[in-house]
């Protein structure tokens, strides 16, 4: 579904140059959970936001479904972004002056579906998150946690077909971490790929590949 | 509600998969109604100062000193704040949406 061909990510040039992602090769197939896994400053977050069409490669070719992703227009990749794909980021990024039911919304304000089948698709999400009794709060309103469940429920509102998380647990306390990780997992068992970025070690179990990374360098994947 | 704060914005907008012509007109409307509420305020404040001029110039005897408003005076006032404000929404929100999405949601 997404590949990876010698992707390289260089910051800077000469003497300031760092190389964050050094010859990336990897395979996603659809349906899987993908955890990448390293300390700090390996260059998870990076390879995770190349894979996402976020950011670009400076060497080497992403595919997705066999195709170049660097020949895509802006707009095409805007179209991924919308509708194949979610992303859910460690510092939740909603927007704030926006209620938790706007933001659930917003991507499908943007894919432009009409306003009685937003509303109502919105408000089922956050049902199904759990906040059901907070459709009308700002996420200033919200714990950590909430502010966490929303951005699930707005991943997911144009059916993508894959999530990204970026450290998703990473701003959570344990029990609300554990809840967030029980959702993605549902979420991979009706069929959703999910793609995530953690340095946590026991997260793992949730796993069914894992990719660890260590000074930008895939050194093992393990498949279970 | 500062710059980056809305840098930030355009990040999230663009990772949810917004295209430059979304963020461009979700930009330029908000910041043109800002502008041209900017433009309302102005214009009462102005009008009620100089109507309050003209009061005092006439109690003290100054009945030449009127205070001249004219229909068009408004309209132009109230377009050129408009396009105030859309200008001022335009630049930004182009150079914001130009990035990639990531290098928007780094300015934090």
């Amino acid at each position: 579904m997404i590949r990876a061909e010698n992707v390289w990510k260089i910051y800077g040039r000469g003497e300031a140059k760092t190389i964050a992602l050094k010859n990336i090769n990897l395979e996603i197939e659809e349906g899987e959970f993908v955890m990448i896994r390293g300390p700090s400053g390996c260059g998870k977050s990076t390879l995770l936001n190349i894979l996402a069409l976020l950011d670009v490669p400076t060497k080497g070719e992403v595919y997705y479904k066999g195709r170049k992703t660097s020949l895509m227009s802006e707009n095409k990749k805007a179209i991924f972004r919308r509708k194949i794909s979610g992303f859910i980021f460690q510092q939740f990024h909603l927007i704030k002056t926006l209620t938790a039911l706007e933001n659930v919304e917003l991507p499908m304000i943007l894919d432009e579906k009409d306003k009685y089948y937003r509303r109502k698709r919105a408000k089922k999400l956050l049902e199904m998150v759990g906040l059901e009794n907070r459709l009308n709060h700002y996420p200033h309103q919200l714990s950590g946690g909430q502010q966490q469940r929303v951005a699930i429920a707005r991943a997911l509102a144009n059916n993508p077909k894959i999530i990204f998380a970026d450290e998703p647990t990473g701003n959570l306390d344990s029990k609300s971490g554990i809840t967030v990780m029980e959702m993605l997992k549902e979420l991979n068992e009706k069929g959703i790929t999910i793609i995530m970025v953690t340095h946590e070690q026991e997260l793992e179990r949730y796993a069914s590949k894992i990719i660890k990374l260590r000074d930008g360098e895939i050194i093992e994947i393990v498949k279970k | 509600m500062s710059i980056l704060e809305r840098r930030k914005d355009i990040g999230i907008l663009k990772a949810l998969g917004a295209e430059t012509t979304d963020i461009l007109a979700i930009f330029i409307i908000e910041s043109g109604f800002l502008g041209l509420f900017g433009g309302v305020i102005g214009l009462i404040l102005g009008i009620l100062l100089a109507k309050g001029i003209e009061i005092v110039a006439h109690k003290m005897g100054y009945l030449m000193v009127n205070a001249y408003i004219s229909y068009e005076l408004i309209v132009g006032i109230l377009a050129f704040s408009f396009l105030v404000g859309v200008i001022s929404g335009y630049f930004p929100a182009k150079s914001g949406a130009k990035l990639n999405p990531i290098e928007t949601l780094r300015g934090e």
